[in-house]
């Protein structure tokens, strides 16, 4: 399902509220599209008993090896 | 000897020895400037009168026998989103003008204590949102090996005026690779610390979970003394790793077994140029005759393929937390350029990004076992020759997008993955512009990566030569 750019219309004005020109509008999905890809691409290896901050911890315990 | 062109460290060394005085290097620093800053635009601001002021004062303190820092007297300059209480710093945007900050960055206070002499301002891509290093609103900083090419960014004033030889260190910061590629384009040192090892206290943040701040220098050994000064634990960070402080220049003397080298293959050698191709393999070659091991590394290439589209999700994101309130309010005094980029953060849903940060871990985890049998990794910065100004120019939608990726994609994944990184000049190509390479190391593992680097430099003259002009 691709994204399309009312969606973004409607986003941008229950949301950000940002100036966006019809052009932009236009112009958008391609790159949203591609942030959603990637996301959904991932989300199967996200595991249920992780969070963000796993990720300092094992950089920290690394770097105390090196 | 000309002082302008000497390196970091022999020009500290000589003001501490009394062989020249911090006065006669900074003159000859300004003389060089005035000749080339007009055709560069690598500065912002200028401080000539405050820069011979400070030179006087660490001259007057040598002769009085204080204790003499090991940046003593150096002069240096750095993009223009490092702060320091009561200046204003741009950070590329005409939406901060007249805004003075209150704070000082550590890094800042770091080198001030160490003795370096701060000359001015570098400039940088707005809100350092942009690998190719120029800026709407600024003159056109121009490549320091010729002029037609792009400089990189987005610490795009601190590669050119490193590169350029006007003046002997810079900082930058790196999200995605600004401080690797304006320093592979432009023919100098630049080093990604390990994300947390140089505190971002007081730096302009573009996406505080991938933003790092780190040196680019003229040589590895130049780079490894900034390392000395500004690496540390910081209170005043909270990313900040508590890893001791100092000793990577004292380590590039000290006996240690030589690092073990993977050449990376997978993802990192996708669509290399013939030319940087060439260059890659020949680097490699100078580290097996400077005694290293070099064995070919198979990586997760579907992994970093991840990871590459995965980091944008996280930059933008966090990017557009940042300006929401600014955007709101002022989007016109942005340049439409950077306006575009920041519009897809705004529209990123929150569970994608926490699932892009909550993967993190798992990623290192599997990258470090690929590495497990060497000690850092080699591979290109850059895919492709440096491009020209004409050719990155005038982009929208997915060209733009593509011109990104093009410029980013074998540095950006090692942002998202915190590892640190060396960038090193090696080699030029057929129109004589700059060739590099990367060495990445693993978490903490800054002295090996500087280790290589040196003993690679060791073998190679390419860090020594000059660019047209110099």
């Amino acid at each position: 399902m691709t994204i399309p750019p009312e969606l973004v219309r409607l986003w941008n004005a229950a949301h950000p509220r940002l100036a966006l020109t019809e052009a932009r509008l236009a112009e958008l999905p391609v790159e949203l599209q591609q942030l959603r890809a990637a996301a959904e691409a991932a989300r199967g290896r996200v595991a249920f008993d992780t969070e963000p901050s796993a990720f300092r911890r094992l950089l920290a315990e690394t770097a105390k090896r090196s | 000897m000309n002082w302008a062109a000497a390196s970091l460290t022999e020009t500290a060394d000589a003001i501490r020895s009394g062989r020249v005085t911090a006065r006669a290097v900074l003159e000859e620093v300004l003389e060089r400037i005035a000749a080339r800053d007009p055709h560069l635009a690598c500065f912002v601001a200028l401080d000539a009168a405050g820069a011979r002021r400070a030179a006087d004062a660490a001259d007057a303190g040598r002769a009085a026998g204080q204790p003499l820092g090991p940046l003593h007297g150096v002069p240096m300059a750095h993009k223009d989103m490092v702060y320091r209480a009561g200046r204003v710093s741009g950070c590329g945007s005409r939406l901060r003008d007249g805004m003075a900050r209150m704070e000082t960055a550590t890094v800042l206070d770091r080198l001030d204590a160490a003795g370096a002499i701060e000359i001015g301002q570098l400039a940088m891509v707005e809100f350092a949102m942009g690998p190719h290093g120029y800026n709407a609103n600024y003159p056109q900083c121009r490549n320091a090996w010729n002029h037609d090419h792009i400089p990189c960014g987005s610490s795009s004033g601190s590669g050119v005026a490193v590169g350029a030889r006007l003046v002997h260190a810079a900082l930058g910061s790196d999200t995605g690779g600004s401080i690797r590629c304006p320093a592979a384009v432009n023919g100098v040192v630049g080093l990604l610390p390990t994300y947390g090892r140089v505190s971002r206290h007081g730096v302009m943040p573009m996406s505080f979970s991938l933003d790092v701040v780190g040196p680019l220098a003229r040589t590895v050994r130049d780079a490894a003394r900034m390392l000395d000064v500004i690496a540390g634990p910081d209170p005043l960070d909270a990313t900040s790793l508590d890893l001791p402080a100092g000793g990577f220049e004292a380590a590039l003397d000290a006996p240690a077994p030589p690092p073990r080298i993977g050449l990376a293959r997978g993802y990192f050698d996708e669509g290399l140029h013939p030319e940087v191709a060439w260059g890659l393999d020949a680097a490699a070659e100078e580290f097996r005759r400077a005694g290293l091991a070099v064995e070919e590394v198979r990586l997760p290439a579907d992994l970093l393929h991840e990871v590459a589209e995965l980091h944008p999700l996280v930059m933008k994101a966090e990017g557009a937390a940042n300006h929401l309130a600014q955007m709101r309010a002022a989007e016109a005094r942005y340049t439409q350029e950077v306006g575009h980029r920041l519009h897809a953060g705004f529209f990123i849903p929150a569970v994608d990004y926490i699932q892009a940060l909550k993967l993190r871990a798992d990623y290192l985890r599997q990258m470090l076992a690929a590495m497990a049998g060497v000690d850092l990794l080699l591979a290109p910065v850059l895919a492709i020759p440096v491009p020209t100004i004409a050719e990155t120019t005038g982009k929208r939608g997915r060209d733009y997008l593509d011109m990104v990726v093009a410029l980013t994609r074998n540095t950006k994944v090692v942002n998202y993955l915190g590892l640190p990184a060396l960038s090193l000049p090696a080699g030029f190509d057929a129109r004589g512009l700059p060739l590099a390479v990367q060495l990445i190391g693993r978490p903490g593992g800054e002295a090996v990566l500087l280790r290589a680097g040196e003993a690679y430099q060791r073998r190679t003259d390419w860090h020594r030569r000059l660019p047209p002009g110099g």
